[in-house]
């Protein structure tokens, strides 16, 4: 029989603005968000670890859609979560069959993953265009 | 900045006298001065090349009425991936510094040509001999002439991000023009773009004189300030200021900018009705109207900088 | 929110003097506003915006990498001088280590990937300054970005001011973020226009504006944006004014207005001076305001 264990099930990356577990707000960017709170949820959609990581990718000369896009993809990662994502990023997490998926604004980690999970959210087609908070 | 050895900036490309207008900010003239100066020093029998190193928005050909000709490309390194021979090692995704290669897995390394800088080390740390060399189309260089004077151009491809490769080719080009047998140039002038950018200072390398072009407002202070910085105490190059529009407002400002850096401001070119209606008819002032005051100004910097270079 | 660039494709033809009386006419509109100086390499908006300079906040980003030679470890084998593709590695004495030129080093890694010691570092470098100040007469706020002499990374400044700027204009609830773009089209210029909802693009009628005109016009294109035209010094030269209002008409380019050749316009450059404040009756003034009005409609804020 195949247990699985921790490492094993479906890892989902979320961009993140501050170093709070699933309370971090969602960043608006994907490459050089602040960071990543790399969620892993098991086959009942339940969380069973968290883990966080420092974007190295955010003070990035060039290419840091590239670099979050590696290291997400190295972390065993299958779908990433931000509220933008730009060309080059929607390019190379498209190129290695992520599941890109555009949540809302001012989403707390859990609110979006909950939001995912639920299936309200459909992986992206095309890049975004940046939405803002207010009056467009 | 720390200091630098002397002998880099004797780095000499070519045995002729060079001189180069630049500004730092834009529009202040040093396009118009470039150009004047080199249609004057041909009316004083000197054999001149101007080189064109505003790259993203070469204007030296217009404003002396030229046809460009010649087209030459200007190529750039951008990988191939040979996948028969990649082992998915991911070396040129691990060393690629722009960020510019995405390879993870099995996959076949991703390019990412916008970002990717020509730098070469993906090639360099491939150890497989999986990466050629695509040449990517980057710019171009022509060629021209008008009004006594020969032309090299560099034009940088829309939307290209990095103006220092096209710089270095026009250069290259202007140089082997100077050293081929039976083409003796007397002086080099050089139309550099506005800023302080690694472009700019590429264009400037081995002058022997640079013109910062100038005019009197707090803006014009402020950016000539950066620009004698750069050019005369980190690039250590011979550097003296034009003042141009210098009627339009009082020019202490520039005189106090002047003693600070302890540069000699070598010529003040009126604001000039004249010098508007040559520049847009593309006929240097030295050759529409000699006798106006713009233009009496400009034959005497030509003749100043004959003294300072050719003598 | 309503984020507004002003690019020009050439210098000089009056970006930054327009940028500064649309800030201030937008606050006798009743806008609240946060002003961004994108013109990286010679940041003039606060200037001509008489930013107080006791209320600047200055901060240091880094903007580039430059290798790094560790003395000790070298044993002057010179191959990193021949391997630099920039010319940037000099070794004018053969007994002491090369010396790396930071204005020429792009940072690439190829010395330190040559060296045989590992005696070559690429390390990130601080080469630019983002500075917060206030306008003097209205209390906006103003972000400057800056890059410091020789530098190249001037992109990633702007993108940082933008983002910046984001955060203000959403703290303060400001209705317009108004880029001061930099000239030309390179790099620092594309990253102004990302993200934009509206472009500006202000030429003057000279064969020189205008092959720039249509550079940026054709780089604007790009992106999903509105265009607008302002042309500056309008009666400087008819025919040319004509060619830019026709390649307008053919791009689809909206054309907010133009600002006629006015005496009064340098002497306000030279007192450091918006000319709507320095000589609100004046052409130009005139002009600018007529302007304002047609981009305020244009943005849906009338």
């Amino acid at each position: 029989m195949n247990i699985k264990k921790i490492g094993d099930f479906m890892k989902i990356g979320v961009a993140s603005s501050l170093p709070e577990g699933l309370d971090s707000p969602v960043d608006e960017r994907f490459g050089r968000c602040f960071m990543w709170t790399v969620v892993e949820v098991d086959d009942n959609k339940k969380v069973i670890n968290v883990e966080l990581y420092e974007n190295d990718a955010r003070n990035a000369r060039s290419g840091a859609g590239i670099q979050s896009t590696q290291f997400l993809s190295q972390l065993g990662c299958s779908v990433a979560i931000a509220a933008n994502f730009g060309p080059t990023a929607f390019t190379a997490l498209n190129s290695l069959g992520f599941e890109i998926i555009q949540c809302d604004l001012q989403l707390t980690v859990q609110e979006a993953l909950d939001r995912y999970l639920s299936g309200k959210y459909k992986s992206l087609e095309e890049p975004t265009k940046p939405k803002k908070a207010g009056v467009s | 900045m720390t200091s630098l050895p002397s002998e880099i900036f004797h780095r000499k490309p070519v045995d002729v006298p060079i001189v180069a207008s630049t500004g730092g900010k834009g529009g202040t003239g040093k396009t118009v001065v470039a150009i004047n100066l080199a249609a004057q020093l041909a009316n004083m029998g000197k054999r001149v090349l101007i080189i064109d190193c505003d790259v993203d928005s070469p204007n030296v050909a217009i404003l002396l009425d030229a046809e460009l000709k010649d087209e030459q490309v200007i190529k750039r390194f951008l990988p191939e991936f040979i996948l028969e021979n990649c082992t998915f090692c991911g070396k040129c995704a691990e060393y690629c510094r722009a960020h510019a290669i995405l390879q993870v897995g099995d996959k076949p390394p991703l390019l990412f040509p916008e970002i990717c800088t020509g730098c070469e080390v993906c090639q360099l740390v491939c150890p497989s001999d999986a990466i050629v060399d695509k040449e990517k189309i980057v710019g171009y260089t022509f060629e021209g002439h008008n009004n006594g004077v020969d032309i090299v151009s560099g034009e940088l491809k829309l939307r290209e991000p990095e103006s220092a490769i096209a710089v270095d080719a026009a250069r290259e080009r202007a140089f082997k023009k100077v050293k081929e047998n039976g083409k003796d140039y007397d002086i080099v002038v050089i139309d550099t773009a506005p800023g302080a950018h690694c472009d700019v200072i590429r264009a400037l390398q081995g002058a022997d004189l640079v013109l910062a072009v100038t005019e009197p407002t707090p803006f014009g202070a402020h950016d000539l300030d950066l620009i004698i910085e750069l050019t005369k105490n980190v690039m250590m190059l011979n550097s003296k200021v034009v003042l141009n529009r210098s009627d339009i407002a009082d020019s202490k400002i520039i005189d106090s900018t002047c003693q600070k850096k302890s540069v000699e401001l070598l010529a003040r070119i009126p604001y000039d009705d004249e010098l508007i209606k040559s520049y847009v008819k593309g006929i240097p002032i030295v050759n529409y109207n000699p006798e106006s005051a713009s233009g009496k100004i400009l034959i005497q910097l030509a003749e100043k900088t004959q003294e300072l270079l050719l003598t | 929110m309503k984020e507004v660039v002003i690019v020009s494709g050439k210098g000089g033809v009056g970006k930054t003097s327009v940028a500064a009386a649309l800030a201030i006419l937008f606050q006798e509109n009743d806008l609240n506003l946060v002003a961004l100086d994108a013109d990286v390499d010679a940041p003039n908006l606060a200037l001509l915006l008489s930013a107080k300079d006791d209320e600047r906040v200055e901060d240091e980003i880094e903007v580039s990498e430059k290798a790094f030679i560790l003395a000790d470890r070298c044993i002057y084998c010179g191959q990193c001088v021949e391997s630099c593709s920039e010319n940037a590695i000099m070794q004018p004495d053969l007994e002491e280590p090369p010396i790396i030129i930071p204005y020429l080093c792009e940072g690439c890694g190829k010395c330190a990937i040559i060296c045989p010691e590992e005696a070559i570092e690429i390390r990130a470098v601080k080469g630019g300054k983002i500075i917060n100040s206030k306008n003097n007469a209205n209390g906006f706020t103003i972000i400057t970005g800056q890059i410091a002499i020789g530098e190249t990374g001037s992109g990633k400044i702007v993108t940082e001011i933008k983002k910046r700027g984001r955060e203000e204009a959403q703290r303060v609830n400001a209705d317009v973020l108004l880029v001061d773009g930099a000239p030309g089209t390179g790099c620092p210029v594309i990253a102004a226009i990302t993200g934009a909802n509206y472009v500006i693009i202000i030429t003057e009628p000279t064969p020189s504006a205008m092959k720039a005109f249509e550079r940026i016009t054709y780089i604007a294109q790009h992106f999903p944006l509105g265009i607008g035209l302002i042309i500056n010094k309008s009666d400087l030269h008819e025919p040319s004014k004509a060619q830019i209002l026709e390649i307008a008409r053919k791009n689809n380019v909206e054309v907010l207005g133009e600002i006629p050749l006015d005496k009064n316009v340098p002497y306000s450059i030279a007192q450091a001076e918006p000319i709507v404040t320095y000589a609100p009756e004046s052409p130009a003034a005139v002009a600018l305001k007529l302007i304002a009005e047609r981009l305020l409609q244009s943005l849906r804020f009338s």
